[in-house]
């Protein structure tokens, strides 16, 4: 409860800054505090396709033009039939509080939010472990999983602004808290907390600004787990990568660590009205996992790395980008010999789990504006690449996973009856798998080998992802507006449904 | 124009950078030799295989080298144990099972890995057909153990006279391993309780594929615990005077007592309900008086914690070796860390339950797997591997035989096993 009053807190310290901004506004058209106008003119999608680009801290002041303030409640919930991974289980549903603000004053912008998620992810299975896609494959895992509750509370802002003939400096901290647990056995409490820091400093060249940003990100999660039946206590595992575990400490360990950091640079240049745009960039992260049991003992790490680079060109009313990614995940398992007592002397450290993958795409979207009006069409193609592997002699298993994925989404925007501003949304996003491989897995058989196999048949399954959405809101004095969200969401696997998702909230905006 | 063909070059190069370029798995090599026993020494193995197991992986390399004793593998570095199981033929007698193991060898570099090997006697003895260490569950859900009891068997063809015979428990916890001082475990096992079967020397035959039962209390437990057993009918029952009013135990005078020889509680003696002991049968010739003013010693050993390390000091008694006729080491898969006694004597461990504090494990015992039939006679595995001979976690005999209560939520046994898997038809 001291969380959310916290967060809502920060919510209202930031839309109380930003109602006090409209006056400063100097960016956008004259009306810009026109609701119709701040609606059409401020939008994500335009910028999403710039988005590695734009996420330089010294660049915020180009992300938009006007000034905006959201504020959203509601209830989101997406439902997978088949799960995408086992390790996320078959979808979330929460209700959720939302505040964002972004604030052109001068030549600064100025970016908060404050978000407070509460809800479930669905039938979690192969992992009582928070975050999967973060910390794959190092989970902590029995074979029963379920529903996991889960609390999210995240906050943050920015700031960038300008000095000096031309030069430019941007700063930004995030903070994001989650607990995941589960009321039944077993009984997972998962706490994580990640900060996010970055800086940036850059300098104008004609209509250009080039940026150089830092970053870096602390993790920590703490995990335990507890069986509280009379009947018995499920066995608990730590799992090691493609359905293998820590066989030598299997069913102890059921209160770990984990703890890493991720630090990068960047390059990135952007125009202020049209011409190219693009960024390169280099993340690396390194965690490992400690068996609090065990007097911490150090059971795995991992070292990830991430290269990005974006190429793109815009105008007012089109944007294209290309994107190239690529990364490397190398897991350790620590060796520990004889303990003697409670201390495992550790003797070796084994890289047996490897992940490369990259991803290649074409992203665009043409946009036609009036003042009363706003369509997007947008479009995308991709080709990614991920091959998984676990190597250690006997076992040698590969999991390859390559696809294309494709889509198109359309959204029209305009202000219709008077006071009333219309928008409908539509997207279509295809994958189809490319060239697929899972071996190794000959005469292997268990829960968790099981649902590896389960998550690379999904893998290999065409999957479709069908979006709809309407809103509609109502424009009051002063440049506000208020109105309702409704979307749905159609999830395709293998040319069935494999599950739906909606959405309904209240925004308030100004 | 060439912008765009700079554009599309540099996003489809990583298309053609698709190559395997996985890195190799870490291995090294290592040689496994067998140094056979005295008397073997010379003669070509007939079959020869090599098991070796990765304590962090759980993975197996098994290498059959017929007519070797030594075999070359690569493997990751890590935690090993490693297991050598044999056949020779000594000039014009029968084919004898060669066995060898260590267990705990960290390999990170290119080495030469020695067992020593011994050869497997066929025991004259009784040997220890089920060990039910875990008890039972009141209706309340608490734990109830006063229903313990070993089962022996007479595997061999002929009567053997159980007097005499020890029943010994390990001093030491197959999931706690330290740095003993002095290290004795090649030629005697540590024990903390000996209790014998009394009898003059053919006072208690046991037939041919005959049992002995052997309680903790000999009564029929269901009066106090309706989850339990009737153990009245036991053979034998082990009785201690308890210096304790909060713990003392109950003598049914109709069930003959085992002679306690020592045993480390001043209050009763119960079996390791987890099962992290080593419980075996042993012949000493020499007699209690002698053998206990003869075998007393102290180990020493270092505690370390990350606060530091402590110096503490265990008592009990050392039993040779060449005295134990059978030994059973017990752990779980979990917090299992070592064999308390010789690879010669028991080259595994069996179990109940496959973590700590497993509540399933009640209601279950560790019964010796069947082996054939000699005519009407049962023949039970006994390869001095416990791992291989036994059935983990399985109903008890006793409870099969009395259809009584297999868990805590009252369900009963239907069916009537030899060794808790094989049906009694067979």
């Amino acid at each position: 409860m001291k969380r959310i009053v916290t967060a809502l807190g920060i919510a209202a310290t930031i839309t109380l800054g930003a109602h006090g901004a409209p006056k400063n506004i100097t960016s956008g058209a004259p009306d810009a505090k026109s609701g119709v106008v701040r609606a059409i003119a401020f939008d994500t999608a335009y910028t999403a396709i710039a988005g590695a680009t734009l996420a330089n801290p010294a660049l915020s002041p180009l992300r938009h033009t006007v000034s905006n303030t959201d504020i959203a409640a509601g209830y989101r919930r997406v439902h997978y039939d088949t799960a995408p991974s086992s390790a996320s289980g078959h979808g979330t549903g929460y209700g959720f509080f939302e505040a964002s603000t972004y604030i052109l004053t001068g030549n600064a912008a100025i970016t908060g939010h404050a978000e407070y998620h509460n809800g479930k992810v669905y039938d979690v299975q192969a992992s009582e472990t928070t975050d999967a896609s973060i910390l794959y494959p190092y989970f902590t895992a029995d074979e029963i999983g379920g529903d996991m509750s889960r609390e999210v509370y995240s906050f943050g802002g920015s700031y960038a602004s300008g000095f000096g003939a031309g030069w430019l400096y941007g700063a930004s901290i995030d903070y994001t808290a989650v607990q995941d647990w589960r009321q039944v056995d077993p009984r997972p409490k998962n706490s994580v907390g990640r900060l996010n820091l970055a800086g940036a400093f850059g300098r104008k060249f004609g209509s250009y600004s080039l940026a150089l940003g830092l970053d870096a990100l602390k993790y920590s999660q703490s995990n335990s787990i507890k069986f509280v039946s009379e009947l018995g206590a499920g066995k608990v595992y730590h799992l090691t990568g493609l359905g293998t575990d820590y066989k030598r400490f299997a069913g102890t360990g059921l209160s770990s660590n984990y703890s890493g950091w991720r630090y990068g640079a960047d390059i990135s240049l952007y125009p202020a009205t049209e011409g190219v745009f693009g960024m390169a960039s280099y993340h690396r992260f390194t965690f490992d996992k400690q068996l609090n049991d065990l007097n911490r003992l150090p059971v795995n790490r991992a070292a990830h790395t991430d290269w990005t680079v974006q190429a793109g060109w815009r105008t007012d009313n089109i944007i294209v980008s290309l994107t190239w990614g690529r990364s490397r995940r190398t897991g350790f398992d620590n060796i520990f010999g004889d303990p003697v007592g409670q201390v495992y002397p550790e003797i070796a450290s084994i890289a047996s789990y490897f992940m490369r993958s990259w991803h290649t795409g074409l992203s665009g979207l043409w946009r036609s504006q009036g003042t009363r009006h706003r369509l997007d069409l947008g479009g995308h193609i991709d080709f990614s690449h991920r091959l998984d592997c676990y190597i250690s002699a006997p076992v040698d298993r590969r999991m390859r996973a390559d696809a294309i994925s494709y889509g198109i989404e359309a959204t029209w925007v305009w202000q219709c009856a008077g006071e009333w501003l219309l928008s409908l949304k539509g997207a279509a996003d295809m994958v189809s798998p490319a060239k697929c491989s899972l071996t190794g897995l000959a005469g292997a058989d268990g829960y968790f080998t099981d649902m590896l196999r389960a998550d690379y048949a999904y893998l290999t399954h065409s999957r479709a992802l069908y979006t709809a959405r309407a809103g509609i809101d109502r424009l009051l004095p002063h440049g506000r507006t208020i109105g309702l969200r409704l979307s749905g969401v159609l999830p395709v696997c293998a040319g069935d449904s494999n599950g739906n998702g909606f959405e309904a909230s209240a925004v308030f905006s100004f | 124009m060439k912008y765009i063909r700079l554009l599309i070059l540099l996003f489809t190069l990583p298309l053609l950078s698709c190559s395997d370029d996985v890195p190799a798995a870490s291995s090294v090599d290592i040689k496994i030799v067998v140094e056979l026993p005295e008397q073997f020494s010379g003669h070509a193995a007939e079959s020869s295989t090599f098991h070796i197991t990765n304590l962090s992986t759980g993975n197996t390399i098994d290498i059959t080298r017929n007519g070797s004793y030594a075999a070359t593998v690569s493997v990751s570095p890590g935690l090993y144990t490693i297991r050598y199981d044999g056949t020779a033929t000594l000039d014009g007698a029968p084919e004898v099972a060669i066995h060898a193991s260590v267990s705990s060898v960290t390999i990170s570099a290119p080495t030469t890995v020695s067992l020593p090997a011994y050869a497997t006697v066929e025991t004259d003895d009784l040997i220890i057909s089920e060990i039910f260490f875990t008890g039972t569950l009141q209706t309340s859900g608490n734990s109830y153990n006063g229903d313990q009891y070993f089962k022996l068997y007479n595997n061999t063809d002929h009567v053997i006279y159980a007097d005499g015979l020890v029943i010994f428990e390990s001093l030491f916890l197959t999931t706690e391993k330290f740095n003993y001082e002095p290290n004795i475990i090649n030629s005697a096992v540590s024990v903390d309780a000996l209790y014998a079967i009394p009898g003059s020397g053919k006072n208690y035959p046991v037939a041919p594929g005959e049992s002995l039962l052997i309680a903790d209390i000999a009564i029929d437990h269901r009066t106090i615990n309706p989850n339990s057993l009737d153990l009245s009918h036991a053979d034998f029952e082990w009785y201690d005077v308890s210096t304790s009013p909060m713990y003392t135990d109950i003598d049914n005078p109709a069930v003959p007592n085992l002679d306690k020889w020592y045993c480390y509680t001043q209050t009763i003696w119960q079996l390791h309900d987890r099962g992290f002991k080593a419980y075996g049968l042993a012949r000493i010739p020499e007699g209690k008086d002698a053998f206990m003013a003869a075998h007393y010693y102290t180990v020493d050993y270092e505690n370390i914690t990350v606060a530091g390390a402590f110096p503490m000091t265990k008592r009990g008694y050392w039993l040779p070796n060449d005295m134990v006729v059978d030994v059973v080491n017990l752990s779980i898969e979990s917090n299992y860390q070592w064999n308390v006694t010789d690879p010669s004597l028991d080259s595994g461990y069996t179990y109940c339950g496959t973590i700590n504090n497993d509540k399933t494990r009640y209601f279950h015992s560790v019964r010796r797997k069947f082996l054939a039939k000699d005519g009407d006679r049962i023949v039970l595995a006994d390869t001095n591997n416990s791992g291989d001979d036994f059935n983990p976690f399985v109903v008890p005999s006793e409870i099969e035989l009395q259809k009584s209560v297999t868990d805590i939520s009252g369900a009963t046994a239907s069916t009537v096993t030899i060794d808790g898997i094989t049906p009694a038809e067979q």
